[in-house]
């Protein structure tokens, strides 16, 4: 079996596109891809095939054979393309398929990636979207949303470990500050910064993050979530470049080798798993993941996890073992998750303020890791960052994937 | 093979009809045809007793579109008598007061039909 390494990462700015289609934003995160590669890439001529991520783009743009539409727009027929899908974690479901291509030795060289182009819907259409990961029988008909779902899983956080939503406002307010040092993130303010924005309309001023955060302005979404505890809607679109160990050299001397890679499941329901406060899709992930590279948790030097409503960075950084069941709060309230504490979190500013296109998610977490490891994160940068971490999940964390990167 | 929609009749006609895995005893709802603890398929149906307590609530304030103009409402998780969860709406209940809903307070099965679905809905019982 060969070694696979990405040698190039890129991404669009995540955010509003109102003029860009799925397509230009596959194209520019292609293009910022090419440009990553050291000695160059002939993209035409060196990928053999693409994986793509993307949830749902039959509803936001009414549009299905997203692989034969990357390939076209990326001037890539007839090469073999797909499309790839596991809800939020769809693009780990292209990263792993591309992976497993290379690293059995049937391509050499290999495109993957995701997009997601959501503003296409209002508020509503997306949250109906968003819907579809859940249980369309045993789930849906009762009226739940996914800030829905997390707000149960955190409150059987909460209950069981003694914790409260004021607690938890430690990961959306570390997410913003990481935002402010990100020029791909949606958001790029500090909370309070973003709260006064707010407040100035109905002329009121808030003298701190938490002041703002439990007024009126940050209004319940799903009770005990409020505004700032979920992700914004957001168009993007990632890519990666995997080659096998065979090729790598020739166009890096800075290959990132794909060290540890794992996938899982877990129930679709909730309320069908023996715990809500943790995912044995991301438990199975990690273990597989951490076996392959053979690292254990303390070895990671700095991780990528999936915060999409603020619980689930603390369920994550929990089911990855990088703390103990019941600490992920404490670990954050005491700066151990932020840019210079022992375990760094999201450094990019997270799903929270970062963004988080769905399809795109996956593969944008890699692209900070790639940085990082290469030590080309800018403000952001963990110094000497070795090994890193990324997990994505999909839906309530009904799938997962994660990656363990080395330089 | 027919679990979904007998499970969806049956809510239909005011049952809770689950199974319990004859190797290691788990108690399902809804009802599947492998166990959810040990993945055996010797599974026997049994009928719930429809009481249990809340495990969990949320209060959805940004609903989906069919639901549109029913929010806030109540959604939680059922820890039924007989060891099961399930998801269902809590009707009958003050959605403006989240602090008065208490996670143990004691429920009970009520079928809902909605936009022509069939909704698993708990009442709190004293």
């Amino acid at each position: 079996m060969k070694k696979v390494y990405a040698i190039g990462a890129g991404m669009t700015k995540f955010g509003r596109h109102p003029v860009k289609t799925g397509r230009e934003l596959i194209i520019e995160a292609a293009l910022e891809t090419v440009d990553s590669v050291d000695r160059g890439i002939d993209l035409q001529k060196d990928v053999e095939a693409s994986w793509i991520g993307y949830f749902t783009p039959e509803l936001y743009e009414h549009q299905g054979q997203y692989g034969p539409i990357t390939s076209d727009c990326l001037g890539l027929v007839p090469k073999p393309a797909w499309r790839t899908e596991i809800a939020c974690a769809s693009s780990s479901a292209a990263i792993l398929t591309g992976f497993f291509a290379v690293r059995s030795g049937v391509f050499d060289l290999v495109l993957v990636g995701g997009i997601e182009k959501m503003t296409t819907l209002s508020t509503e259409g997306v949250t109906d979207a968003l819907s579809i990961a859940a249980d369309n029988i045993f789930e849906l008909p009762a009226g739940i949303t996914f800030p829905g779902i997390f707000a149960l899983i955190a409150q059987a956080y909460f209950k069981k470990y003694n914790v409260t939503w004021e607690d938890l406002q430690a990961i959306p307010i570390k997410s913003h500050h990481n935002g402010t040092l990100n020029p791909k993130a949606q958001y790029q303010s500090e909370v309070l910064e973003l709260g006064n924005k707010f407040g100035k309309k109905k002329g009121i001023s808030f003298k701190d993050p938490m002041d703002f955060l439990k007024s009126p302005l940050n209004p319940t979404v799903a009770y005990p979530l409020r505004l700032f505890d979920c992700c914004p809607i957001t168009d993007g679109a990632s890519f990666l470049l995997f080659a096998s160990e065979d090729v790598a050299k020739k166009y890096t001397d800075t290959p990132i080798e794909m060290a540890g890679v794992g996938n899982g499941t877990e129930t679709l329901s909730l309320h069908d798993r023996p715990e809500m406060t943790s995912s044995r899709a991301t438990i199975y992930a990690s273990k597989m993941a951490y076996k392959m590279a053979g690292v254990r948790p303390k070895d990671i030097d700095c991780t990528e996890v999936h915060d999409c409503f603020s619980i689930n960075e603390v369920i994550q950084i929990e089911d990855l073992g990088l703390v103990p069941r019941g600490e992920g709060i404490k670990a954050a309230k005491e700066g151990r998750t932020s840019l210079d504490g022992d375990i760094p979190i999201n450094m990019d500013g997270g799903l929270k303020s970062k963004g988080h296109p769905v399809g795109a998610t996956g593969a944008g977490m890699f692209c900070e890791i790639w940085k990082q490891l290469r030590g080309e994160a800018g403000k952001r940068q963990i110094p000497d960052a070795e090994i890193g971490m990324i997990s994505n999940v999909g839906g309530s964390a009904a799938s997962a994937g994660v990656f363990i990167l080395r330089r | 093979m027919k679990v979904v929609k007998t499970f969806l009749d049956d809510i239909e006609r005011g049952k809770l009809i689950g199974n319990k895995c004859n190797n290691c005893g788990q108690i399902m709802l809804p009802p599947r045809k492998f166990c959810l603890k040990c993945g055996k398929s010797n599974l026997e149906e049994i009928e719930l007793t429809g009481k249990g307590k809340i495990d969990v609530f949320t209060v959805i304030h940004v609903p989906p579109p069919f639901m549109k103009d029913k929010a806030p409402y109540v959604v939680a998780i059922v820890e039924m008598d007989e060891g099961p969860k399930i998801m269902g709406r809590l009707i009958d209940i003050n959605p403006e007061e989240p602090e008065k809903i208490k996670s143990g307070m004691k429920v009970e099965f009520r079928s809902l039909e909605e936009n022509d679905k069939k909704v698993v809905a708990f009442k709190a019982i004293d």
